[in-house]
């Protein structure tokens, strides 16, 4: 049994397109077949996750091969600081059977923000016309 | 598995390790299964029968509890059964409503934490619960049900968990005396040093 996600590439800008191929074999009695867009923390704290935009695939068989696109989000975007990483990333479910997931970025650039660096809030902030704290 | 094998830095070393890349992180410590010297699944579904299909797994923060809450609920699934995971928070009294609904139709009601319900939101529990076939809590001190397993930890295992997650580090004894055994508060500690890492 194997299921594996192939994608176009792996940094995204908010707004582009997220497309992809997914395959499996082997599985059988598949009764519902998914691809998910979503994001999760990971750090030292407990973790959260949003899925964000679900593909679901009509009469999935043993074996597939289909392709999927997503529209990539503005927010939250991909960072990683000491404490806490934010991780978007593609899965496909099979449903009873297995799963297979890509990560991927999703931030201004198609870079991961990295905490360490302040001069990140000058491209990424959301609201540049409307002036941040104060202002 | 064995993980990252690079030395842990010392104290006060500039950092460069982000979050996602700690060996220690959260999504690795909830991947680590359960595992006890002479624990036997055999034995705890045959105490829980005995129990009458309800008991609780007892154990001080950090000793596994939860760990082995879900991986007995995931035995169930897999079964199965129709099962319901609920979590009292801390300073949690009552089960909240949408918690409460969820316990209506479940064959086996798993609650984590359940020493955390106040004496009003235990009954409550008890009541809501009272025809479920299966009812596994976990409480810090035994008492609310038969006590199942009561989870104990070690250096050596620490030691274990540790090589699995990393790699060996040398002052396990010391790390589980620290954290009284505590097994989360000491993988914590191991976070932190590693995200010093060089």
């Amino acid at each position: 049994m194997n299921a594996t996600i192939t994608l176009s590439k792996t940094e995204f800008a908010p707004g582009e397109t997220i497309d992809g191929n997914i395959s499996w074999h082997g599985f059988q009695d598949v009764g519902t077949a998914e691809v998910r867009l979503f994001w999760q923390t990971q750090g030292k704290g407990s973790r959260d996750v949003g899925v964000v935009a679900v593909e679901t695939l009509d009469l999935p068989g043993p074996a597939e091969q289909r392709s999927f696109s997503f529209i990539a989000p503005s927010a939250p975007p991909s960072f990683s600081g000491q404490l806490i990483s934010l991780i978007w990333g593609v899965e496909l479910v099979l449903e009873p059977g297995g799963s297979a997931s890509q990560d991927i970025v999703i931030a201004p650039r198609g870079k991961e923000i990295p905490l360490d660096h302040p001069e990140w809030l000058e491209i990424s902030d959301p609201f540049p016309k409307k002036g941040r704290l104060g202002s | 598995m064995v993980g990252d094998q690079r030395p842990l830095p010392e104290k006060g070393t500039p950092w460069i390790m982000k979050a996602r890349d700690n060996p220690f992180r959260s999504e690795r410590l909830e991947g680590l299964a359960f595992r006890e010297p002479g624990f036997s699944w055999e034995e705890l579904e045959a105490r829980l029968t005995a129990a009458g299909g309800r008991g609780a797994i007892v154990g001080p923060e950090g000793h596994g509890k939860t760990t082995l809450l879900f991986e007995w609920r995931d035995r169930w699934e897999a079964a199965g059964w129709k099962t319901v995971f609920v979590r009292a928070g801390r300073g949690q009294r009552r089960l909240c409503e949408a918690q409460k609904r969820g316990l209506a139709d479940a064959e086996a009601v798993f609650a984590d934490s359940a020493e955390q319900l106040g004496w009003g939101g235990w009954r409550e529990f008890l009541a809501l619960t009272r025809s479920t076939k299966r009812v596994i809590i976990t409480t810090h001190r035994p008492g609310r049900l038969a006590t199942l397993h009561l989870c104990r930890t070690s250096p050596i295992l620490l030691r274990e968990l540790v090589n699995e997650l990393h790699g060996p580090v040398n002052d396990c004894n010391a790390l589980w005396k620290r954290h009284q055994g505590n097994l989360r508060n000491a993988l914590r500690e191991l976070y932190d040093k590693a995200r010093q890492c060089p």
